[in-house]
């Protein structure tokens, strides 16, 4: 084994020395100090405190979302009178140059879980 | 006595390491993050789903909007071919005047009609001069709910329709024996965006009947005696159908 001060120097040794502290550390029955104990056990709160909250949380909002209807049914359907507007329009959707419009009015429904749609007053 | 011994127990090593409190706390920390994040993720999903839901019941909608507004419309073309014979001396001439009308007609009002836009258009494709090749008239209209109580990002949104004006192939579709056959129509109707957005294709068939040549005459002027030829052309469509998605797709025989 080496031994010197020019070798308690190198590179290699303080890497060894690290080495052996932390097997020494995880390996052995020795711990820390009691304050430093009861600082664990503090953040160990948090962490118990951390899961807990994000647990009721996120089982709150998933209880709301798969209350939440999302397909369309035809129940407590309200009705009323709308216009739609026809115009005509440039390839990126901007109002054309000089370009027409017609309004037609027409019958909206609403319904229960707030879908909206609408029908020609023909049909 | 009591001093040395709570000095001992404080200076104390035996016990567990802050290194495994650290880790546990590193590991509750993730699991809180991925749970988090599973159920944002579930209500975004939701959000997602009534947004699809809305614009396909815009884009249906709109289809079925425009599908009767064709369906209703009646385009008469009206052709007059006017022989002017001169009695006296002076040469004969002849003139052809072409009307275009709808079968509503506007009441002066300054509001244009659905008939009239399409008029224009159909009227456009068929004056195309006789040596041009273009059989196809395109545009676009936007489709949007007027009032300010249904907008928004949760209603109706606007709904793009781009249209294709086809002239159909002489000899196919007409009636009265004539050769100028009525335009097919194909609408994309577009709506929302990304994986929300939806898609569909109206499809109306053109039809075109021909009354006529049917001969008379008029009063002339001066020693003129004018002979008249009137043609009329009706065109009506017919819708075909409301497909979902971009093209119309046709399931092979194997």
């Amino acid at each position: 084994m080496q031994t010197g001060k020019r070798y308690h120097n190198t590179k290699k040794y303080q890497q060894t020395k690290k080495y052996d502290l932390m097997k020494k550390k995880l390996s052995g029955t020795s711990g820390e100090t009691i304050a430093e104990t009861l600082v664990t056990m503090i953040i160990l709160s948090l962490a118990v405190l951390m899961i807990a909250g994000a647990v009721v949380s996120s089982a709150r909002v998933n209880k709301k979302a798969d209350n939440t209807q999302t397909a369309f049914t035809a129940d407590g359907i309200k009705e009323n009178t709308q216009n739609v507007v026809i115009s005509e329009v440039n390839e990126d959707g901007s109002p054309a140059a000089g370009g027409k419009s017609t309004e037609t009015t027409v019958k909206m429904y609403e319904t229960e879980n707030h879908y909206f749609y609408y029908e020609s007053p023909g049909q | 006595m009591i001093e040395d011994k709570i000095k001992r127990k404080l200076k104390s090593e035996q016990g567990t390491s802050i290194f495994f409190g650290l880790l546990l706390f590193l590991a509750a920390s993730i699991l809180s993050v991925v749970m988090i994040n599973g159920a944002v993720t579930t209500v975004k999903r939701v959000a997602s789903d009534r947004k699809t839901e809305q614009n396909y019941l815009s884009c249906s909608s709109a289809a079925k909007l425009l599908r009767d507004k064709f369906e209703n419309t009646t385009i008469t073309r009206t052709t007059v071919i006017r022989n002017y014979e001169n009695k006296g001396p002076g040469n004969s001439y002849t003139t052809t005047d072409v009307t275009w009308t709808t079968g509503t007609e506007n009441d002066n009002s300054e509001e244009i009609s659905f008939e009239e836009i399409l008029k224009d258009h159909i009227k456009n494709l068929a004056e195309q001069p006789s040596a041009s090749t273009n059989t196809t008239e395109k545009f676009k209209w936007k489709i949007s709910v007027k009032s300010a109580a249904t907008s928004g990002e949760s209603k109706m949104q606007d709904v793009f329709a781009e249209c294709t004006i086809s002239q159909k192939a002489a000899g196919a579709g007409g009636t009265g024996g004539n050769t100028d056959s009525g335009f097919d129509i194909s609408v994309l109707l577009t709506t929302g965006e990304g994986n929300d957005s939806c898609q569909m294709v109206l499809s109306l068939t053109g039809s075109q009947n021909k009354v006529g040549p049917i001969d008379g005459t008029e009063a002339g002027t001066g020693t003129n005696t004018v002979k008249t030829s009137t043609t009329t052309n009706t065109y009506t469509w017919t819708a075909k159908d409301i497909i979902y998605g971009d093209q119309e797709r046709t399931v092979e025989e194997n």
